[in-house]
């Protein structure tokens, strides 16, 4: 067995062996499965992604606008209240937000399903839930649950942007030219406080996707998240390699993403990097 | 631009190589898989009578 998983060989034999086939695509094969690692994450990667970005739009969809409102009337009881509601967010832990969300919604109104994906529809070969109105019934508490301290994050960011930017002499100018409310803050406002905001969420889409192992516990999600639990149970370490392996690479893709990104809405960032 | 995009793209590269060395090794130091394939199987394999 030892020799039949290449485990006999030196580290360094078996990291180069690693490497040469991980550079063609072949990133071992699971213990405990039988099949490629990379074959059994990609079938559950779908679920994770489908999550990961729902949590996301949502957190932006709520996050910006209430941030916005929050920094454009500061001392309103509205403004307040929205303000604790993002303390809460970042300070509850989300299992056990996601039990009690279980519990209101699922047990007592009994309005939404606990857990599963769902109803679901092949597009292009993935599967996917949120086009199918159980699908979505199956997908909202969980990307909720999920979206809730990412959600907090944005309404502080975009709150601390639009305090920052609203005292701004160009806002005063746009003001005094005669402009619009509107187009003051969905041109002149968000434009500027989106810097932060894409930057932050940027980094942050990996984090939902790595660290959404909790969320798809609670609500029985068949992503990622269980297959990387049991791997890591039964050390079936091609599994846990290559799930990691996916996770840096995301992640890197997605830092260079948001580099780019960056520099076309600050184009000083780009020649900052040039000069050094 | 296409310079900004390459250097960035080269910083990546070394990252992801970096980092394939580190899991790699981390996930080696966790224990043998040999030993954990082992024991669950004589855990689940049944009692006998005798």
């Amino acid at each position: 067995m030892i020799r039949h998983f290449g485990l006999d060989k030196p580290l360094h034999i078996q990291y180069g062996h690693f490497l040469l086939n991980a550079l063609n695509g072949d990133l071992g094969k699971s213990f405990i499965f039988g099949m490629p690692a990379l074959k059994l994450i990609l079938m559950r990667m779908p679920a994770t992604l489908e999550l990961a970005f729902s949590a996301l739009i949502l957190a932006v969809l709520i996050g910006i606008p209430l941030g916005v409102y929050a920094g454009l009337k500061p001392k309103a009881k509205v403004s307040r209240t929205i303000m604790a509601g993002s303390i809460l967010g970042f300070s509850l832990p989300t299992f056990w937000v996601g039990l009690m969300m279980i519990m209101v919604f699922a047990v007592m109104l009994g309005w939404l399903p606990s857990t599963g994906r769902g109803e679901t529809v092949l597009v292009a070969g993935i599967e996917l839930s949120f086009l199918t109105l159980d699908g979505l019934s199956h997908l909202l508490m969980p990307a909720l649950n999920l979206s809730l301290f990412k959600m907090s994050l944005v309404i502080r960011l975009a709150r601390a942007g639009t305090r920052e930017v609203v005292h701004q002499d160009y806002m005063k100018f746009a003001r005094a030219k005669g402009l619009s409310e509107s187009r003051l803050i969905f041109v002149h406002l968000m434009k500027n406080i989106l810097i932060p905001v894409v930057t932050v969420l940027g980094l942050e889409l990996g984090g939902l996707i790595a660290f959404s192992v909790v969320t798809e516990t609670v609500f029985a999600w068949p992503g990622m998240g269980k297959l990387i639990i049991d791997s890591i149970h039964l050390l079936d370490r091609p599994v846990v390699v290559a799930y990691l392996m996916i996770i840096v690479l995301m992640f890197v893709i997605i830092n260079l993403i948001v580099d780019v990104l960056y520099s076309i809405l600050d184009p000083r960032v780009r020649l900052q990097d040039m000069k050094t | 631009m296409t310079v900004f995009i390459i250097r960035r793209l080269l910083q990546s590269i070394v990252v992801v190589f970096l980092m394939s060395l580190l899991v790699f090794v981390g996930v080696n130091v966790v224990g043998d898989p040999v030993d954990m394939l082992i024991s669950t199987r004589k855990q689940i394999r049944p009692k006998s009578n005798g």
